[in-house]
């Protein structure tokens, strides 16, 4: 029973009390990023640049959320002898959510918005690196050596939870996993783009 | 020190032969079977000790144990699983 738990709290903790919490996490992200900007178009997505309505801006993370909860849990039924508790799978699920609460903040920064605005529509072979203000490239360089851990965190954090909640080993959960993290990057993104953004 | 329950030659159950009084030294002597959780793991009877003491709650043992509830359950799967790999065994 000794895990790192950093990478795997949910020996701890698990049910409603990571649900609270995810869920907290989860509202300040949406909140946060309907003023930066930024949204939680997917499974581990984070993107700038969307100024959408606030409950869209919520909505985005438990869409997200929600979709591994179901998935995974529709999974474990099927995969695992063990007795599986719903709330175990949403609250640890939930909880994975946490380390993207920070990059939430990642659109208040406009060298993302600067920099793609200067790359649309330019042949690529013409890409200089003198064309982008030094600041900006920097600027992105930090926003993508902050947010690159906080993702990987995150992934470690929704494989852990999965793992945890309905008691699989290793070579069932790997790709339950991998379907689920692939399907979760397209269909919310898909389903709120196409439903209630346009 | 750890009880053995396998024959270290044919992998058979050993039986238990002789029972000894410590305060009085009376020897008893028989063939008397081990029980089955006298083959699990130490660890693994002093959970399933802890389990009936909590009435069998998992919610209060992942309490006292200070660990979540799926972590708690799965240890009483994976030690359900041993006692029935070791009645299937023999």
């Amino acid at each position: 029973m000794h895990t790192n738990l950093i990478f795997n709290p949910f020996t701890r903790i698990a049910g409603y009390k990571a649900l609270t919490i995810g869920v907290i996490g989860m509202l300040i992200a949406g909140y946060v990023s309907f003023y930066s900007h930024t949204h939680f178009d997917g499974v581990l997505n984070i993107h700038s640049g969307l100024a959408a309505p606030i409950w869209i801006h919520i909505l985005w993370p438990f869409a997200d959320v929600a979709f591994l909860g179901i998935w995974f849990t529709l999974l474990g039924i099927i995969l695992s002898q063990s007795k599986i508790r719903i709330v175990d799978i949403f609250g640890t699920q939930a909880f994975a959510f946490l380390p993207l609460v920070p990059a939430s903040l990642m659109g208040f920064s406009k060298s993302l918005d600067r920099l793609s605005e200067k790359l649309m529509g330019v042949d690529p072979k013409a890409i200089r690196l003198d064309m982008f203000p030094l600041n900006d490239i920097l600027m992105v360089l930090i926003i993508i050596l902050i947010t690159i851990p906080l993702t990987v965190w995150s992934g470690i954090l929704i494989y852990n939870g999965f793992k945890e909640s309905a008691n699989l080993p290793h070579k069932k959960v790997i790709p339950v996993y991998i379907a689920g993290i692939f399907i979760g990057m397209i269909l919310p993104k898909f389903l709120i783009g196409h439903f209630l953004l346009n | 020190m750890k009880l053995p329950i396998l024959c270290p030659s044919c992998q058979s159950k050993l039986t238990v032969k002789t029972l000894n009084c410590e305060k009085c030294l009376t020897k008893v002597d028989g063939n008397f079977k081990m029980p089955l959780l006298a083959a699990i793991p130490e660890d693994a009877q002093q959970f399933i000790i802890e389990f009936v003491k909590n009435s069998g709650s998992l919610k209060e043992m992942a309490k006292t144990m200070s660990l979540s509830y799926p972590t708690v359950r799965n240890r009483l799967d994976e030690i359900i699983n041993t006692l029935k790999t070791i009645e299937n065994a023999h």
